[in-house]
Parts: C-alpha cells; sequence; structure tokens
C-alpha cells in the first residue's frame, strides 16, 4: 500500500499546474453533511465499511485548498451486563493541488484534487462490567492522509466525492481506505 | 506567489513519500512478552471489576496468543485439533497499558489472564505438564447438536481436540467467557482428561463414549438439595448385566469430574456461587456451600445403581438422562471438600491462637488459607492419579466406590502428606460421610484429640 502512496506523490509533485493565473479565484465552502465510509475492521471480526459522521470546511486559493474535517464514530458490543462503547474521534487539516478543472462561465465548475492531509485520532473506551463503568483514553496518534477528490459547485452549491487513505498506528488495518460524499455551501470572495 | 505555492506543494510530496515510507507498525502488533492490558476479574470479596494486570508471554496481542493460550474463532475440528482463523483482538493505548476496545477482545484478554493463573495452579498442585504449549479456546463455537442447551449459554471441554470452547451467550449476565469459576472448571477437566481418562482409554478400561466427554454445563434434571436414599433397592441378588456396570461407572467418574471442576473454580475463585453470574439459575444448585442438611450426604452406590437401573428400564437413552444426574452426584463432592478445606483453615487458625511462638502469629490468615487451598489442590491430583490406578485394576463386573475419595481421607499417610490436621471435629465431618455410606468401621474419631 505503501507503494501507492509513493507514486501518488511522484504524480502529485511531477504534475504541472494546470491553471493560469489570469484570473485568481477563492472561495470558501461549508460542509456540515459529510458521509465517510471506512473500510476497516468491524467489532463482529469481519473487516466491512463503517459509516463516519462528519463536517467540514476549506479554503479555495486557485489551485491550492486547504481543508479541515472532523470526524466520528462510536459502536458498542455487549450485553447488559458487560458491554464496551468505544468512540473514535478525529480531525484532518489537508492540502489539496488542483490537478484538473472544467470551468463554465454559467457559474458551475468541476475540479480535480490530488489530497494530503494530517491529522489526529483519539479513541475513548467504556467498559461497563456490572453496572460500574470505566473510561479510558488512548494517547493521541498522528493520522496521515492521501487521496484524489473531485469537487463540484453549482452557483452556492457544493458537491464533493473524496477518495482517502488514512494512515495511522491507531488504525486496523494501518491504512484504511476511505470514501466520503461532502455537501455544502460555497462562497466565491 | 505561485512560484512559493509550488515550493509548498512539492514540499508536502516529498513529506509525504518520506511519511509513507517510515509510518511505524501498530503498537498491538509490536506488543509482546509481558504486556499490560485490562481484563475483567473478582477482587477479593468476589465482586467483579475490570483490572489492568500483565499479560506474559504474549508472541501476538493483535489475536492474544502466546505461551498460555491460543484463540479460534468460530472453529471447526480436523483431526486432533482445533482449525480456524485466530480473531482479531482491537485494543487502545493508553499511557501505559493497553484497553480493549471490544467485548470480544475483552474477553480473551481475560482468558489468557485466568488460564496464565490457573498454568500456575497446576504446578502448584504437582500438575506441572499435563498440559502443554498454548490452551486451545475456541470463541462463538458453532456445536452441531439439537439441544439448545449445548449450542447457547455453554462451554466445554473437548479431549479430542484438548480445547475448551465457548459456544454464544445470549444471555444479558456476565458471559461465560468472562467467568473466572466456570474457566477454571472448564480448565479442571483437561487435566481429568489427560490424568485418568485418556491414559484408561488408552487402557481400554473405559469406552470411547466416556472419552469423548464434552463436560457441557448442562442444565440438571430438578434435583432435591437434600438427598435421600432410593425407596426402591436396587436387585443385589441378581448379577449386574454389563451395561449396569459400565453406566455406574460412566456416570461416577463424570461426577466426580464435573464435582472436582467445581471444587478447582472455588479454589480458584474462593466463591461458592462462582455460577451465579452467568446462570444464576443453577445459583442453589450448584453452590459449594454446603447446608446442615446435606452435611455428610452423597450420591451412594445403592442410589446411583438405582437411577441407573431405572435409566435403562425406563429411557429410550439413558446415557443422556444420566449425564444430567452426573452434576448431582458431583456437588456433594465439591461441597465435600470445600466444607474440608474450611475445617483445614480453621483447625489451623485454632492451632495459631494457641501457640506460644511468637512469629507464629505473623503468619497471616490469608496465607492460612493459601497453603491449605495448595494442599487441597495437590491433593485433588493425587486422587485422581490414584484413582486411575484402581480403574486399571478393575474387572470388567466391578464397580468403583462412590466413598473413594472419604476413604484417602482416612489415611494417616494422606493426611500427612498434604498436612492435612486431624482433629475431631475434622474427624466428626468426614466420619459422617463415611457413616452414610455403611462404613462407619473405616474411621473411629473417639480417640482423637478434641480441638481444644
Amino acid at each position: 500500500m505503501n507503494k501507492f502512496f509513493v507514486f501518488l506523490s511522484l504524480g502529485i509533485l511531477l504534475a504541472q499546474p494546470r491553471l493560469e493565473a489570469a484570473e485568481s479565484q477563492s472561495y470558501i465552502d461549508l460542509m456540515p453533511l459529510q458521509l465517510q465510509y471506512r473500510y476497516e475492521d468491524h467489532n463482529d471480526q469481519t473487516r466491512s465499511t463503517r459509516l463516519y459522521s462528519s463536517w467540514g470546511l476549506a479554503y479555495q486559493f486557485n489551485w491550492l485548498r486547504l481543508g479541515f474535517e472532523k470526524n466520528s464514530y462510536s459502536s458498542q458490543t455487549g450485553n447488559a451486563s458487560s458491554s464496551v462503547e468505544e468512540k473514535i474521534s478525529d480531525f484532518n487539516l489537508s492540502a489539496g493541488y488542483q490537478i484538473y478543472e472544467i470551468h463554465n462561465q454559467l457559474n458551475y465548475s468541476l475540479s480535480f484534487w490530488g489530497v494530503l492531509g494530517y491529522g489526529q485520532t483519539e479513541t475513548q473506551v467504556q467498559t461497563k462490567l456490572l453496572g460500574v463503568t470505566t473510561e479510558q483514553k488512548s494517547n493521541p496518534e498522528p493520522v496521515l492522509a492521501y487521496g484524489l477528490s473531485a469537487v463540484g459547485r453549482i452557483q452556492y452549491f457544493l458537491i464533493e466525492l473524496e477518495g482517502k487513505i488514512l494512515n495511522s498506528q491507531d488504525m486496523s488495518p494501518q491504512e484504511v481506505p476511505t470514501m466520503t460524499i461532502k455537501i455544502g455551501l460555497t462562497l466565491k470572495l | 506567489m505561485q512560484i512559493q505555492s509550488h515550493i509548498i506543494i512539492n514540499f508536502l510530496s516529498l513529506a509525504l513519500i518520506f511519511f509513507a515510507s517510515c509510518t511505524p507498525r501498530p503498537q498491538v502488533q509490536e506488543a509482546s512478552g509481558t504486556v499490560q492490558v485490562q481484563v475483567a476479574d473478582t477482587d477479593e470479596n468476589q465482586v467483579y471489576q475490570l483490572k489492568v494486570v500483565n499479560l506474559e508471554g504474549i508472541t501476538d496481542l493483535s489475536t492474544v496468543s502466546g505461551q498460555f493460550a491460543q484463540f479460534y474463532f468460530s472453529p471447526g475440528a480436523q483431526e486432533n485439533s482445533l482449525k480456524g482463523m485466530a480473531p482479531k483482538a482491537q485494543f487502545i493505548r493508553t499511557q501505559s497499558f493497553f484497553v480493549p476496545t471490544d467485548v470480544i477482545s475483552l474477553q480473551m484478554s481475560t482468558m489468557y489472564y485466568h488460564l496464565q493463573n490457573l498454568a500456575r495452579l497446576d504446578q502448584i498442585a504437582g500438575a506441572e505438564g499435563v498440559n502443554q504449549g498454548p490452551r486451545a479456546v475456541g470463541l462463538e463455537t458453532q456445536v452441531d447438536d439439537t439441544n439448545e442447551t449445548t449450542r447457547r449459554n455453554n462451554a466445554f471441554y473437548n479431549g479430542q481436540t484438548d480445547s475448551m470452547m465457548f459456544v454464544p451467550f445470549d444471555r444479558q449476565d456476565l458471559p461465560i467467557s468472562l467467568n473466572a469459576g466456570i474457566i477454571a472448571h472448564e480448565h479442571f477437566h483437561s487435566l481429568f482428561f489427560k490424568i485418568l481418562l485418556k491414559p484408561a482409554l488408552k487402557a481400554k478400561k473405559i469406552n470411547s463414549d466416556l472419552s469423548k466427554f464434552s463436560h457441557v454445563l448442562i442444565e440438571p434434571l430438578p434435583a432435591p438439595i437434600v438427598l435421600i436414599e432410593p425407596a426402591i433397592e436396587p436387585n443385589a441378588a441378581d448379577p449386574l448385566t454389563a451395561q449396569e456396570v459400565q453406566l455406574f461407572n460412566e456416570i461416577l467418574l463424570r461426577g466426580l469430574n464435573e464435582g472436582l471442576a467445581d471444587f478447582w473454580a472455588w479454589l480458584y475463585t474462593n466463591d461458592n456461587e462462582f455460577m451465579k453470574y452467568s446462570l444464576p439459575r443453577f445459583k442453589n444448585e450448584r453452590s459449594l456451600g454446603l447446608t446442615e442438611n446435606s452435611k455428610g450426604r452423597f450420591e451412594t452406590k445403592n442410589f446411583i445403581l438405582s437411577r441407573v437401573q431405572s435409566a435403562i428400564q425406563e429411557e429410550a437413552q439413558p446415557r443422556a438422562q444420566l449425564t444430567q444426574y452426573s452434576y448431582t452426584i458431583g456437588t456433594a463432592y465439591a461441597r465435600f471438600l470445600r466444607q474440608w478445606v474450611q475445617l483445614q483453615i480453621q483447625s489451623d487458625e485454632a492451632r495459631l491462637k494457641l501457640s506460644k511462638d511468637i512469629s507464629a502469629h505473623s503468619i497471616s490468615l490469608k496465607k492460612i488459607e493459601k497453603e491449605n487451598k495448595a494442599d487441597a489442590a495437590r491433593f485433588v491430583v493425587e486422587f485422581i492419579r490414584n484413582l486411575y490406578l484402581k480403574i486399571e485394576k478393575l474387572e470388567s463386573n466391578q464397580l468403583l466406590l462412590p466413598e473413594q475419595l472419604f476413604l484417602e481421607l482416612t489415611e494417616v499417610d494422606s493426611l500427612k502428606k498434604f498436612n492435612f490436621s486431624n482433629d475431631k471435629s475434622t474427624c466428626l465431618f468426614l466420619k459422617s460421610y463415611l457413616d452414610f455410606s455403611q462404613k462407619p468401621e473405616a474411621l473411629q474419631c473417639e480417640t482423637v484429640a478434641t480441638d481444644e
């Protein structure tokens, strides 16, 4: 999997900027509704997709897009006498580099981005045993993210589809493929 | 501006290449040897709680495997071993220890811890080396059995694959796989199997049905708490049939296996009612507390024979019927042994109080308890070994003695070997069982010194 990241990074590194800076463009994107699917180990002993609730925002200046997102997930296993609740929360700061853009003067655009990210993940575990609850928190662990995204804008509305690989010591597997659908508002500055 | 941005992008890309090739392996995969993990266990007052313990000899924490246990998820059996994938355990790492993030991982860690402790108890009991290598444990085992009590909320030891198996638990009580007493109970079956049943099978002294014991914690038929002599005496005039002898010995051995396993669970947990957390309905039936009414009572030869004969006459499958009865037989032995240890502790305490040696006073009650339990564990292992020697010499028409356990304790050498005291209260307690089996001559307590 690491080889994939290396190739992806090299691709981004070697790509030339597509946008001629004839006219500078900047946007603020607010994405309160994000559905993030992660393909990772599940507590039922399968590896399957888990849906994280998520929100994010981004600022685009020409071919550079800076983003922030916050994700969380919670699950519970067990019965009335013994149960374990796991609450995962992480954030990610990302820098996107525009690879290609289809732009129309009639207020719609579709752009493709290479994305790099860095963040932190933390898990809180609440264990209940015969009525007594104990809570523990993990050490925050860094998360690296690499991927591609497609951003569509129609007037004030935005829809984004992002495919990313997250890499962290605290994730299982260590490299987790994700797919995120983001819906929000965009404001041209 | 654009040049500066390109520099940033190029820098980020190089950083990505660096990180992608250098990301450290997950801490769970790195953990080995002695690892601190949060597990479920009882405290001194037999209250279940979470505590951080050392799991030793861990080779792979992501499957909680190591020197003491190897887990299988929903396993199958192939020839003489379990086959299947290892369940994947999930943990978070806090400052200094790992915390399971789901119930399966909590169960695996807890079981590993108990199996580690039980291996130590084997060592103390003189059964070191009987179990070798990591113990195979099946979780969420699917049992091909029409009986619902076998397929759900149960645990058993399987001699053929030398594995402990836990079937799905769908009750709202403490899962069996977190119950320290039940884990100890199942663990004991592996000792009984390897010391007695396996060699007896090899010597063709028992049949293969007996060796296939699954030792399930099955639901016993409603049984009276106070045992009474059967109303109908077995027909002693006629010689017993081969089936009667076989079933008698089989059911007695099963009973001993279950009773001694319950006693082993008590030795490990110090809890008379260790089953109540997971299977509360068995609280009274399997309690190791000895009531005044059940003192001196056990299933004698006549009683067992009568049950065997009526099962043969009335039941299409007498063995299945009698298997449930074996728990009634066993509980009486478990209660006797627990009370025996309590009397030994009381006797040692009394002696200590009277002792003029001041240094003796510093011996704590805890130590006395620990030593007496260790002696009892050694006695149980020795008893099984001796029982096998008796089985080896048993003729095909001979019955095993249900009072054998009590008779062993009448021997002076035995008492000395296991540091058992022989004061009057202990002697009278033992005698009450021998009197019940109509062997009052086996023990005289009149000459024994009084407690004072």
